[in-house]
């Protein structure tokens, strides 16, 4: 039954065969598997962290850490949401150095400050709305990340996050309205 | 509120597709029928809708490169953070043990330099004994040291401690090994110079004796071979030398005035001595130590009562257990050793040259005492006293040779003149001549100890069978060791001329 279940998930996913041949020696595979995933990760780390210049060095370093793990890998879930396990935990090693970076220096909170005049003539509702989510406690942006950018399930994202499905509906929903409070000085122009 | 968080939720819920199909009917039909629920509904889509459409970042073509590039990097790197996990945790965690055992103990490292530099001074002043538990002390001793500065600290070595002055005035501890001063002024020409009788010398004696416990105290020795002198010995000295003259004044006035300089007054002498010993007397006293290795200062404390019932004790084992002085000399007597302190950071004026040292002595560790414009004398002093000898020795050795007489004299004016005269008729001629300049070089010790030697001691004059042909040998051998002299003599100008373009003294 078990050997059914893991053929039919097997054919689903055809990162699994690339997996299986980097485990047999050939690195080429991982490049391939690199190629296939590097943008969602990016992106995620990207909306996660915000507008950040170690973006490719998160995202490099995931990707090692992969490359050094996937042994380990039993498929038994599906290589996006491992992978994007290893995302997220790259990214709450980021923001936790940053904390304590920020606990010995003046802290920034510039993020969602535009000014006026550019308000009127300028106005970047992509760049807005990205420092919105920016701003976001990190367990209400992630989830609300892997599902409206990503475009993940409740049930992958439970599972990417080790949480339960009702935790990330209650999260996904206070996002939202979290999101939906920062907005409120800009609803004119964006509601 | 409660309710409407809960359908709100549900609703975006219904916008994400997580519904099941009734739940969506469901719902559906409520927010077409509740105004709030589709404003809420309205808003909450629109939410989505900006989210959703984030720009993403511009692909990037070569990510998958530099990830390969990278791992490439770091598998031929042989120090991968990984390789170094381990120590560097270590490291950071013994620093910031470190830093968190500092804060609170910041004097820690203070205290134990502290400690370790008196376990140090600890281990050079073990098993100080005075000089007296070392070797005994003679009147002799405390004469030449009054007289000569020079104090014996090693018979059997011939070391000395001298004190004597540098070109700038500063009073300067010397240790050395032999010395050529020691017959300048002796006891035996004091007395004879005096005309001392019986009664005299015995007070002559103990006021000697009266110093000699108290010099014994100021330097102390161990069998580390170190030496601990406190600079009042200096004081100590002029005490002795004062005690002296003004004892010899007493006796006869009229030679000691001939001999003094015209204005100076001995009544000036007499208080000396006790302003000396009261200066003496406090219990913590600062002493110069002197070790093979090093030299330094440190205050110790000396019991003085025990000091004197254990020298009275000494004093009388010594007389009754004559040949047991070895097992006396490890007696052990309580020294109290303070911890350093800022005695150590004075600066300190060591010269060396090689066969002797000297330290200046720095003039805050001399123990203030009121002196008798003493220094402004003292030269003129010494030169008088030099006159209160009548040295003429006249060694006369009867010889067997043939009845032929050979007479050796050494007399002079100033003892630093020898003239050796070898006066029977074989050996005519040979004469030697050394005057004081000759003598003023390095090793005048060892080459007078060997004189010493040759002349005094009766035993190196073998008389034997064939003495004809011995004493052309003898001849032979004399006249080589004339012409090695004046070789000698030669060098030793040369040397001397070098001395004294190079006089100056290695300064550490």
């Amino acid at each position: 039954m078990d050997e059914l279940q893991s053929q039919s998930i097997f054919m689903l996913d055809d990162d699994f065969s690339l997996i299986k041949k980097f485990n047999e020696g050939n690195e080429f595979a991982f490049k391939t598997l690199v190629h296939r995933h590097k943008e969602k990760v990016r992106n995620i780390i990207y909306l996660v962290l915000g507008n950040t210049d170690q973006i490719d060095d998160i995202s490099q370093n995931v990707f090692i850490s992969v490359y050094k793990n996937l042994k380990f890998f039993r498929f038994e879930s599906l290589f996006t949401t491992w992978l994007h396990r290893i995302t997220v935990n790259k990214c709450r090693d980021h923001m936790r150095r940053v904390k304590i970076k920020n606990f010995f220096t003046s802290f920034s909170t510039d993020e969602i400050d535009i000014p006026a005049d550019e308000r009127e003539h300028n106005f970047d509702i992509h760049e807005l709305v990205r420092k919105a989510v920016a701003e976001l406690p990190e367990k209400l942006k992630i989830p609300l990340v892997l599902k409206d950018f990503e475009g993940f399930s409740y049930q992958e994202i439970a599972e990417a996050l080790n949480t339960e499905v009702g935790t990330v509906k209650s999260r996904i929903f206070r996002a939202r309205e979290g999101l939906r409070k920062i907005l409120e000085p800009y609803k004119e122009e964006l509601l | 509120m409660k309710q409407n968080y809960k359908k709100y939720e549900e609703i975006s819920a219904y916008l994400d597709d997580e519904l099941s199909s009734e739940q969506n009917e469901r719902l559906k039909k409520e927010i077409q029928s509740d105004d709030e629920l589709k404003k809420v509904h309205s808003e909450i889509g629109k939410i989505k809708e900006l989210v959703s459409g984030i720009k993403p970042l511009p692909e990037d073509n070569y990510f998958e490169h530099r990830v390969m590039e990278n791992l490439k990097d770091e598998k031929e790197s042989p120090f991968s953070f990984n390789t170094i996990k381990k120590p560097v945790i270590a490291f950071s965690l013994l620093t910031l043990f470190f830093m968190v055992f500092w804060k609170y103990n910041p004097d820690f490292f203070d205290k134990f330099i502290s400690e370790q530099q008196t376990n140090i001074i600890d281990f050079y002043t073990e098993n100080l004994q005075p000089l007296i538990f070392a070797g005994t002390l003679t009147n002799e001793d405390i004469f030449n040291f009054a007289m000569n500065k020079e104090l014996p600290l090693n018979k059997e070595n011939n070391q000395l401690l001298s004190i004597s002055k540098d070109e700038y005035g500063n009073e300067v501890f010397e240790i050395k090994y032999a010395g050529n001063a020691s017959g300048v002024l002796n006891l035996e020409s004091f007395v004879r110079s005096l005309n001392l009788n019986e009664k005299q010398k015995n007070q002559v004696d103990s006021i000697l004796e009266s110093y000699t416990d108290e010099i014994s105290t100021q330097v102390l020795v161990n069998d580390k071979n170190i030496v601990a002198v406190n600079p009042n010995i200096l004081n100590y000295r002029n005490a002795i030398k004062s005690d002296l003259i003004s004892f010899a004044a007493n006796t006869n006035s009229a030679a000691v005035k001939q001999i003094l300089p015209a204005n100076f007054e001995v009544e000036q002498l007499r208080n000396f001595s006790k302003s000396i010993i009261s200066a003496g007397s406090k219990d913590e006293n600062i002493y110069c130590f002197i070790a093979p290795d090093t030299i330094f200062f440190n205050k110790i404390e000396i019991n003085k009562d025990e000091l004197k019932r254990e020298m009275e004790k000494f004093k009388e084992e010594m007389k009754t257990h004559q040949k047991e002085i070895k097992v006396l000399k490890r007696m052990k007597f309580d020294v109290k050793v303070f911890p350093p302190d800022s005695i150590l950071k004075h600066g300190l004026k060591i010269w060396t040259d090689s066969n002797q040292f000297r330290i200046v002595i720095p003039e805050i560790l001399i123990p203030d005492v009121e002196l008798p414009n003493f220094d402004s004398i003292d030269s003129e002093l010494n030169k008088a006293l030099l006159q209160l000898k009548d040295l003429n020795i006249s060694i006369k050795m009867d010889s067997l040779f043939n009845k032929k007489r050979m007479s050796i004299k050494i007399h002079s004016d100033s003892l630093k003149n020898f003239d050796f005269k070898f006066d029977p008729d074989s050996i005519r001629g040979l004469n030697f001549n050394f005057n004081e300049k000759d003598f003023n070089v390095k090793n005048l010790d060892s080459l007078g100890h060997v004189f010493k030697q040759f002349f005094t001691d009766s035993s190196r004059i073998i008389f034997p069978k064939d003495f004809n042909f011995e004493l052309d040998e003898f001849k032979k051998e004399m006249e080589y060791l004339r012409k090695e002299m004046e070789q000698l003599r030669r060098e030793l100008k040369n040397k001397n001329k070098d001395n004294e373009t190079k006089n100056l003294p290695i300064e550490i």
